[in-house]
C-alpha cells in the first residue's frame, strides 16, 4: 500500500475555556490516499470543522492539538508554525475551500488579482503564466475564461463557489478541503456544482475531503468516507461498505434519517439528543446517551476502530458491540429499499 | 382551480395573486419619459387551503415563496388579486379583523437561532402571545404547548433561554409560541433547513401530528423536495413568481410533468452509492426577475424548449388533480395566444 497523503492518527484537539479544556475531537483516525475523494460527514458539534481546520492551521486560538500525529505525506504536521504552513503547505500542498465561501473572497479586488498575488506569494509562477493558468481552470469549473477579470460582485453565487475552486485548484495542490461546499445552495445549484467536481476528479489528480452532514453527497461523490460523532471516528470505510452494510450503530442510525426521494414513504430515523460537549477527556463512547444498545462497558472506555470484517478492506468501526450489530439492526423497522448486509439493490 | 367540491369555503384561499415592485428608474430614464418594467415576485398565484389541509410551495431561493408569505400575512400589500380568510378578503379587513387574523394565522419561521428573543425564558416567548392577544395565562396552558411540541418534562425547559437549548428544541418552543393561540391555520417558512438531518424527521412528524389533532392548515414553503412527502398533502412548484405545477405530493414526486419539477427532483442526491443519478441537465441559475421575458419564465434553461414556449402557457390539468403550466402537455390547436379558451379543468390563472 502506498503512504496515505493526508493521515491523522489518534488525534486529539482541545480548545481552553474558562471552564477548563473542553474536547472537540478525541482519538480521531482516518487516512486518505492520493487522487481518492473522501467524506467526512458529522451533524453540527461532531467536532468535523475543528478536524479539519487543525490541518491547516485554521484552529482558534484557543485551540490545538493536545495529542496524536497529523502526517502529510509521512510528515508530521500539527506543529507547524505559520510561516511553514505558508511556505510548505498552504495553496501548493493543500488548499481550502471554506465554509462561507461566498464570503472569502475580496470584494474590493478583481478575481484575477487575487489569483496573481497568490501565485506570487506561494509560486514561481509569473503574471501572464499565473493568468494563463486561472484562465484554464475557469474553464474546468464551467466559468467562461474571459471573465476572470470580474469582480466577485459580477458573480451570483454559484459562479462564486467556482470561482473559489478555481483558485484553490490554482497552484495545482495534492488535496482540497471543502467544507460544506454546497450547504447554502439549491439543489440545482449543489447538483451543478458537484458537476464539475466530477470533473476536476477526471481531470486532475487532485484529492478532496469533503466535510459536510449530508450522507447523500458523500455516497455520490466519494470513495471513503468517515462518520464523526462528538469528536470520535465512529466509522470509515469506502462508501459502498458503509452503504451496504453501516456497523456503528450512529452510522446506522444516520443513514436511516436520510430521505431517499425514490422511497418518499420511509419512516425516517430520529435520532434523539445531540453530540455532547466534552469537557476534560473523554473516556466513554460519545454516542453512549443516544445509543439505543448502549452497555455498561460502553460508559467505561471509548471504544477503539477495529476492522468490521475480513472480506471488507479498511472498513472499520468504533463499537464495543461491533459483533451484534446484525442481529441489533433486526430491531429496527425495514426501511424500503434498504437491504441489511446484501447486495445492493437495483 | 382545484375546486373543492365539498363547496365549503377554503380557511385561506389565495386569488391570481400578483405582487410586482415598481422600479424607479434613473434621471435620464424620466427625463425621457420611459420607464421600467416591475418586477413581478409573485405573478398569478391561486390557491385555496382547506381546513386540515397542508399544501406545499417548493421552489428554489428568488423564486418568489417568501414573498408571497409575507403578502399573505399583510405585511406587504399585493398589487393584485386577493387574499381571502374564511371567506373574507383581507382588503376589506378592519382592525379588529386583523387582530383576529394575526392571532389565527401564525408563522414558524427557518432559523429558531434569531426568531426567539435570546433574553426571554421559554415561558416568556410563550406568555408574549398571549399578552398580545389578550389571552388569559395560565401555568396549565404553558404547560401543554410545552407537552404538545414534546419537551418533557416541560418544567425543565420553562426557565430556559434560548442559548441553553439545542436547534431542535428551539424549533419547538418556536412551534409552541404559534399553537399556544390555537390558530387555525400555520406559516411555516423553511422550519427545518437549518437544523440537521437526525432532528429534522423529528419536527417534520410534530408538525405532521399537530395539524392531525388540533385540526390546523398549514402553508409549507420550502426549496426542499426530499421532506415533503412526511408533511404535504399537496405541492405548488414555484418558479420566478408562478406556479408552473400543483398536484398531490407523491404523484409530483413520482411522475412530475414540467421539465422544471422534473430538474428538480433529479437534482436530489440520492444516499446511495449504488444509484448512478446523472447530473443535472441544467445550466446556470435563475434569470433576475428583473430582466423576464415573455412567454414561459423557464425556456431559457429548459431542456424542451419550443418556438411556443414564447407565449405564456397555461396551466392543464395533466393527470387527475394535476395541473402543469407547459406548453408540452396540450395541443395547439389553439394557437392563437392569450386564448383562455375552453380548456377542461384547466386553469389559466
Amino acid at each position: 500500500m502506498t503512504e496515505p497523503l493526508l493521515e491523522f492518527r489518534d488525534v486529539t484537539i482541545q480548545y481552553q475555556t474558562n471552564r477548563g479544556p473542553v474536547t472537540a475531537v478525541s482519538g480521531a483516525s482516518f487516512s486518505i490516499e492520493p487522487g481518492e475523494f473522501s467524506g467526512l460527514v458529522g451533524e453540527s458539534g461532531s467536532g468535523k470543522s475543528t478536524l479539519v481546520k487543525s490541518v491547516i492551521g485554521g484552529l482558534d486560538s484557543n485551540g490545538e492539538v493536545t495529542a496524536g500525529k497529523i502526517l502529510y505525506k509521512g510528515e508530521e504536521i500539527q506543529d507547524y508554525t505559520e510561516e511553514e504552513l505558508n511556505e510548505k503547505i498552504r495553496w501548493k500542498e493543500i488548499s481550502y475551500i471554506p465554509q462561507s465561501s461566498m464570503n472569502s473572497l475580496d470584494p474590493l479586488q478583481r478575481v484575477s488579482e487575487q489569483a496573481v498575488e497568490i501565485a506570487s506569494v506561494h509560486s514561481d509562477l509569473s503574471k501572464s503564466e499565473a493568468l494563463e493558468r486561472f484562465k484554464e481552470l475557469f474553464e474546468i469549473v464551467g466559468l467562461s475564461p474571459d471573465r476572470i477579470d470580474d469582480y466577485p460582485h459580477q458573480f451570483s453565487g454559484g459562479m462564486q463557489q467556482r470561482a473559489i475552486t478555481a483558485l484553490a485548484l490554482f497552484l495545482d495542490p495534492a488535496l482540497i478541503i471543502a467544507d460544506e461546499p454546497t450547504t447554502a445552495l439549491d439543489v440545482i445549484m449543489q447538483d451543478q456544482i458537484f458537476k464539475y467536481l466530477d470533473r476536476v476528479k477526471a481531470n486532475t489528480d487532485t484529492s478532496m475531503l469533503l466535510i459536510t452532514h449530508d450522507i447523500s453527497v458523500v455516497f455520490e461523490s466519494c470513495e471513503q468516507i468517515a462518520v464523526l460523532h462528538g469528536g470520535q471516528v465512529c466509522e470509515s470505510g469506502s462508501v459502498e461498505d458503509i452503504y451496504r452494510n453501516p456497523t456503528h450503530p450512529y452510522s446506522i442510525l444516520l443513514q436511516r434519517a436520510f430521505p431517499d426521494i425514490r422511497y418518499p414513504d420511509r419512516k425516517l430515523e430520529i435520532i434523539e439528543g445531540h453530540p455532547p460537549e466534552q469537557l476534560g477527556e473523554v473516556t466513554e463512547c460519545s454516542f453512549v446517551e443516544r445509543c439505543p444498545w448502549a452497555v455498561d462497558a460502553c460508559y467505561e472506555n471509548a471504544p477503539p476502530l477495529e476492522n468490521v470484517s475480513e472480506s471488507e478492506q479498511n472498513h472499520q468501526s468504533a463499537c464495543f458491540r461491533n459483533d451484534e450489530t446484525h442481529a441489533l439492526k433486526g430491531e429496527l423497522t425495514e426501511l424500503a429499499g434498504l437491504t441489511d448486509g446484501g447486495e445492493p439493490n437495483e | 382551480m382545484e375546486v373543492n367540491p365539498m363547496n365549503e369555503t377554503p380557511v385561506l384561499e389565495i386569488r391570481n395573486l400578483e405582487k410586482y415592485f415598481t422600479r424607479k428608474g434613473g434621471f435620464l430614464d424620466s427625463l425621457f419619459g420611459s420607464s421600467k418594467e416591475p418586477i413581478r415576485a409573485v405573478d398569478d398565484v391561486s390557491l385555496a387551503l382547506d381546513q386540515n389541509e397542508v399544501q406545499g410551495i417548493i421552489g428554489e431561493s428568488g423564486c418568489g415563496k417568501s414573498t408571497l408569505l409575507k403578502t399573505v400575512i399583510g405585511l406587504t400589500d399585493p398589487t393584485g388579486g386577493d387574499i381571502f380568510y374564511k371567506g373574507k378578503p383581507l382588503s376589506e379587513f378592519s382592525k379588529r379583523d386583523w387582530k383576529e387574523f394575526r392571532k389565527n394565522v401564525q408563522i414558524i419561521f427557518q432559523n429558531p437561532f434569531e426568531s426567539l428573543d435570546p433574553k426571554f425564558t421559554v415561558r416568556e416567548s410563550l406568555i408574549e402571545p398571549l399578552k398580545i392577544h389578550d389571552i388569559e395565562y395560565s401555568e396549565e396552558r404553558i404547560h401543554d404547548a410545552l407537552d404538545r411540541v414534546q419537551l418533557n418534562p416541560p418544567q425543565k425547559y420553562l426557565d430556559r433561554l434560548p442559548k441553553q437549548l439545542s436547534g431542535g428544541e428551539k424549533q419547538r418552543v418556536s412551534i409552541a409560541r404559534a399553537i399556544i393561540v390555537e390558530p387555525d391555520v400555520i406559516l411555516a417558512d423553511e422550519p427545518v433547513s437549518m437544523l440537521d438531518v437526525s432532528t429534522q424527521a423529528a419536527i417534520l412528524r410534530l408538525l405532521s401530528d399537530l395539524t392531525e389533532e388540533l385540526g390546523l392548515s398549514m402553508l409549507y414553503i420550502s426549496h426542499d423536495l426530499s421532506t415533503v412527502s412526511d408533511i404535504c398533502d399537496l405541492i405548488h412548484v414555484m418558479y420566478l413568481g408562478r406556479v408552473v405545477e400543483t398536484a398531490p405530493t407523491n404523484q409530483i414526486l413520482g411522475q412530475p410533468r414540467h421539465p422544471y419539477s422534473q430538474a428538480l427532483i433529479d437534482a436530489i442526491p440520492i444516499p446511495d452509492p449504488f444509484s448512478d443519478r446523472p447530473r443535472t441537465a441544467l445550466d446556470g441559475s435563475p434569470p433576475s426577475p428583473e430582466e423576464l421575458e415573455a412567454g414561459c419564465r423557464f425556456k431559457d434553461r429548459c431542456p424542451e424548449r419550443m418556438p411556443r414556449c414564447d407565449t405564456a402557457p397555461k396551466k392543464v390539468e395533466t393527470d387527475p388533480d394535476q395541473f402543469t403550466a407547459c406548453h408540452l402537455h396540450y395541443e395547439e390547436s389553439d394557437s392563437r395566444p392569450n386564448t383562455e379558451a375552453a380548456l377542461q379543468g384547466g386553469n389559466t390563472q
